[in-house]
């Protein structure tokens, strides 16, 4: 009995040490692009050759290839365009999806107008955790297959702690890896061999703005910044002042599944949160038990509480600097899926009705 | 206006001598809107024929609970007021006016909050007359949060005491209070004047003599509470930095110490959105819908950045949590600093 609880407990802490380094994980990626803000508007030289930065761009798709593209970001400057893709860790899609990126013609304006990209164009690609050479040399295969003439820079961007905490983006030493074009500042700062680093008391300024990457942001990530940022505003006037006077709601307040496209708008953020991830972010909350689904009604329903009233499960390890909605929001989903594993869908069973006068199909016809 | 004013003292002390317990309650609000602007933001309505004497605009706010309960309270607006904090004033008891205040000040969207009492200045309000010291002031009923969230929801009565045992308690234990009810000496040590102070933004007036509770009213409080929000009136679009004399976060195991401020502060959610090597949290105050980013980036400092319209009177509630549990910080307001491409690639950026 006491063996069988024991791993139990176990499993939740596995479950919430995994989906914790993955949210941490993407917060350093979300400060990577803070940092590199500051660079791009706070170093004079940097500022003034950059003509358009953009965190939400949107690239012309090749061929008929559908979607517009998402990488990042897109920095056009006076001489160079540059497109930015930031991940965490190696994925094999990698390599089709930053192909794509280099050979697209062009890029969309905020009024939907489309811009070719200058002769000199960059694409840099920064890792989190550095792929090693045998993925790197894979990477560069395809690149020289695809006969890709703009230069591919792969780069690490890694927290450093030390007196002062900085972002540190370092080009990654590889006989295969590009260079920057040197007419661009920019490029020179990523082209040295020592790297550059921004310390997070500079870039914490540009911090808020990012909610997300353009075309990603993890579930755990979107449920805990939606619990915390974005239910506020989903709230009525009366709701608001029980909130204010309570702290909790007597009664939940609803989002109809047709309604999960309507995100409040969040001031002062560049990257918010699109449908997708809050639809993402109440399935998560949903799994961690702070957000009921109504299936009949096809609805979320959301009983808003302040912190107090919301309980840490038993067995999730208390961080050094105390319990927040972060550790109660993944604590609490990594308690109920080991406790309380979701069910899988049952597959409805394949029940092949023959048609009067139908054809049987499971035999072949004898002539055709 | 002094003859308005002794006016409106002498109707409030007759009403509390004829009704006891009386229930009028102050209101004080935060807003840098014009006076008209204010009373249009909420809704008011110039009050013909008003109950109150001196009111000038009044409104009714009507707000009915989920179980049928309907609470309802008329707010009248004081022509009293210092720079950008205004008096509003209540007949009805503070427990069934908070919620329809709550709901009066939901339509501004944010242009005008009450504004919270911080525990020195509750502490502050329970001596009128400088001759007598805190041990003369007797408190009648305390009622305080605990000191942690995870402590439990409840609030604790305090056992009833003089002032000066009472907020050495409060202290101690590190507990918000939450409101308190005084008996307070005034001319002479037998006649007390009783009132009582809501963190929230109120006073409550009950019974006793009222020209130095008033004095306090309509001078010195709103004269320090304007003062205590200056600091804030321009932290739109900046990071407000609270430094304090000492290293307080030498590293990621010394922002519990933060944490416990900020999760002490009621009404609020704080999720951790970074702890190591540096800290970022995001803060929703639920009482005024402030929404905030802090940051520790600093062993001495603290920083603080409003999302949209965040009212001076809410990064108030923030620096009062976080003077209540470390000492009194400098406040300044800082900017991103523009540097050079040497700078950058030398790393002392």
């Amino acid at each position: 009995m006491s063996a069988g609880l024991a791993s139990k407990e176990d499993r939740i802490r596995d479950e919430f040490d995994r989906v914790w380094k993955e949210y941490s994980a993407f917060d350093r990626t979300l400060d990577a692009l803070s940092a590199l803000t500051f660079a791009l508007n706070n170093i004079r030289e940097i500022k003034q050759e950059t003509e358009l930065i953009n965190f939400t761009p949107r690239l012309e798709a090749v061929d008929l290839d559908g979607a517009r593209y998402t990488p990042d970001g897109l920095v056009i400057q006076k001489h160079c365009d540059f497109v930015l893709e930031l991940k965490t860790s190696w994925n094999d899609a990698d390599i089709k999806q930053i192909i794509k990126y280099a050979r697209s013609a062009g890029y969309f304006l905020k009024d939907d107008s489309k811009r070719q990209f200058k002769s000199d164009k960059c694409v840099l690609l920064g890792y989190q955790n550095p792929p090693g050479d045998e993925r790197l040399d894979k990477l560069f295969q395809a690149w020289e297959e695809n006969k890709i003439s703009c230069p591919l820079v792969v780069f690490r961007y890694s927290l450093e702690q030390g007196p002062e905490e900085r972002m540190y983006f370092a080009r990654i030493a590889h006989d295969r890896n590009g260079r920057c074009p040197t007419n661009s500042k920019l490029g020179q700062a990523i082209n040295s061999s020592r790297g550059f680093p921004v310390k997070t008391d500079n870039y914490k300024f540009y911090r808020p703005k990012f909610h997300k990457t353009n075309d990603q942001v993890i579930a755990s990530y979107a449920a805990v910044l939606w619990w915390t940022k974005y239910a506020r505003h989903y709230l009525s006037e009366e709701q608001k002042s029980e909130m204010a006077e309570r702290g909790r709601l007597t009664s939940p307040f609803t989002i109809l599944w047709n309604k999960i496209d309507e995100v409040p708008a969040m001031p002062g953020t560049d990257v918010p949160l699109g449908p997708s991830d809050v639809r993402r972010a109440l399935e998560f909350l949903q799994e961690a038990k702070l957000v009921k689904l109504k299936k009949k009604a096809r609805a979320f329903e959301i009983v808003l509480k302040e912190d107090r009233f919301i309980r840490l499960p038993q067995g999730i390890p208390v961080p050094r600097a105390g319990s927040d909605m972060s550790v109660k929001i993944l604590g609490r989903w990594a308690s109920n899926r080991v406790k309380k594993p979701p069910k899988k869908p049952k597959q409805p069973r394949k029940i092949r009705r023959r048609r009067s006068g139908g054809r049987d199909d499971r035999t072949l016809p004898m002539f055709d | 206006m002094t003859n308005i004013l002794e006016q409106f003292r002498s109707w409030v002390e007759k009403k509390a001598n004829e009704e006891k317990p009386f229930t009028g309650t102050f209101w004080f609000l935060f807003s840098t809107l014009s006076e008209s602007d204010f009373n249009s933001a909420l809704g008011f309505q110039p009050a013909k024929q008003s109950v109150v004497p001196i009111a000038d605009y009044s409104r009714t706010v009507v707000v009915r609970k989920r179980t049928g309960t309907v609470l309802e309270a008329t707010f009248h607006h004081l022509p009293i007021h210092h720079e950008t904090v205004r008096i509003l004033f209540s007949l009805e008891k503070p427990a069934q006016a908070l919620r329809p205040m709550y709901h009066l000040l939901a339509r501004t969207r944010g242009a005008a909050s009450l504004f919270p009492f911080s525990h020195p200045v509750m502490k502050e309000c329970c001596r009128l007359n400088p001759k007598f010291s805190l041990e003369d002031t007797r408190v009648v009923r305390g009622v305080s949060y605990p000191s942690r969230p995870n402590d439990g929801g409840a609030d604790i009565n305090l056992q009833p005491g003089n002032a000066a045992t009472f907020f050495a308690r409060v202290e101690d234990e590190k507990r918000v209070l939450k409101t308190a009810t005084f008996l307070v000496p005034t001319t002479a040590d037998n006649i007390y004047c009783e009132f009582k102070i809501g963190r929230p933004g109120y006073l409550n007036y009950r019974s006793g003599p009222f020209d130095l509770l008033f004095e306090l009213i309509s001078d010195r409080l709103p004269k320090r509470l304007a003062t205590s929000a200056r600091p804030f009136e321009r932290a739109k679009g900046h990071y407000v930095e609270f430094r304090f004399p000492e290293p307080l976060f030498v590293g990621p195991a010394n922002y519990h110490v933060v944490m416990d401020a900020l999760s002490r502060l009621p009404r609020t959610s704080v999720a951790l959105l970074h702890t190591n090597p540096y800290f970022h949290a995001a803060l929703t105050n639920y009482e005024d819908g402030g929404e905030f980013d802090i940051f520790i980036t600093g062993h001495s400092t603290i920083h603080v950045r409003g999302q949209g319209d965040v009212s001076p009177a809410s990064f108030l509630r923030i620096q009062n949590g976080l003077t209540e549990q470390f000492s009194d910080a400098q406040i300044s307001l800082e900017q991103p600093a523009e540097h050079s491409f040497k700078d950058l690639i030398e790393g002392r950026v």
